[in-house]
């Protein structure tokens, strides 16, 4: 693989965000290539988390295990994003699992090495700062939305969180490019997937969204900001 | 390029965007866009067609915003 195949998505972190060009290239002499097959893991909740990563090629889906045995899907990463970020601050643990969506690859950096960069570059430690903020306010969000919001909301939200990150426009509406089941849905917005699946059917007789196994087509986007933003729903939804 | 054209080749994200100072447009007629997820999908004609405005108004509206901002400048 060629630099600029691993420099491109290093410039389109955030973590990376206003670096030198002479501090991008220490930052990626500094990183190892790391390829990992479909369905295997980066690293696994509970680990010692000693390594950080940046995707390079290939989506991870980042879950989590609560106590009781569920498995609680919280992010997907897609080229460009960092995951594993806690490495960087000392002794501790992954607190979510990685897992490759097919074929995976990522630049790596030992938690150490990021700190010895974070201390000599001042830039790389604020951005992580504001990536670790911006996080948290995501977080208390979806907090927000889980202790006040209708399931429905939850769902459109979470959908449009997804389109954000991985939509495409297509022939007919926007795909949310990434496998995604019922399950995963009812992970993320804390509830059922018979709730899920029910919701999904109604859009779909609506019109709103095609679901198929695993992926979901929007055929009305503004239908689900609708519902998402809670809008009066009088203007017509449909495009065409 | 034709008004009609151009309405539906521009993302409303692009307009957005390149113009900032149309945002009080969007904001003025109640419309979602500012910052929407689906923003970078959606074209000028999609949106006044959810919206039901008239087009042809709502292009000359961004227009004046964008030239008056330009002028103050």
């Amino acid at each position: 693989m060629d630099a600029a195949e691993l420099t491109e998505p290093l410039v389109r972190c955030r973590l990376f965000e206003n670096l030198s060009t002479s501090e991008l290239q220490t930052v990626l002499q500094l990183a190892r290539v790391r390829q990992v097959e479909p369905d295997a893991f980066f690293f696994q909740q509970g680990e010692p988390a000693d390594v950080l990563y940046v995707l390079v090629q290939g989506k991870v889906r980042l879950a989590q295990v609560t106590p009781e045995g569920y498995q609680v899907l919280l992010n997907f990463a897609t080229s460009g994003d960092m995951f594993g970020g806690i490495a960087a601050l000392g002794d501790a643990v992954y607190p979510v699992s990685a897992q490759a969506l097919g074929h995976c690859r990522a630049l790596a950096w030992d938690g150490r090495t990021m700190v010895r960069l974070m201390e000599r570059t001042p830039r790389l430690a604020l951005n992580a700062l504001s990536l670790a903020a911006g996080r948290i306010q995501e977080l208390q969000n979806r907090f927000r939305e889980l202790a006040t919001e209708r399931v429905e909301r939850r769902v459109a939200r979470a959908l449009l969180r997804l389109v954000r990150q991985t939509g495409r426009k297509v022939e007919g509406g926007v795909l949310v490019d990434v496998p995604l089941s019922r399950q995963d849905l009812a992970e993320m917005t804390g509830t059922t997937i018979y709730t899920v699946s029910r919701i999904l059917s109604g859009w779909e007789e609506q019109g709103l969204i095609e679901a198929g196994r695993e992926r979901v087509l929007i055929r009305l986007p503004h239908g689900l900001i609708v519902i998402a933003e809670d809008l009066p729903s009088d203007a017509p939804r449909s495009t065409s | 390029m034709e008004q009609a054209q151009f309405a539906s080749n521009v993302t409303v994200a692009e307009v957005l965007a390149c113009w900032p100072q149309t945002v009080p447009v969007f904001a003025r007629h109640h419309m979602a866009c500012i910052g929407c997820a689906m923003a970078p999908f959606e074209t000028l004609a999609d949106v006044t067609a959810i919206y039901g405005l008239h087009l042809g108004s709502f292009v000359s509206e961004l227009q004046r915003e964008i030239a008056a901002r330009e002028e103050t400048a």
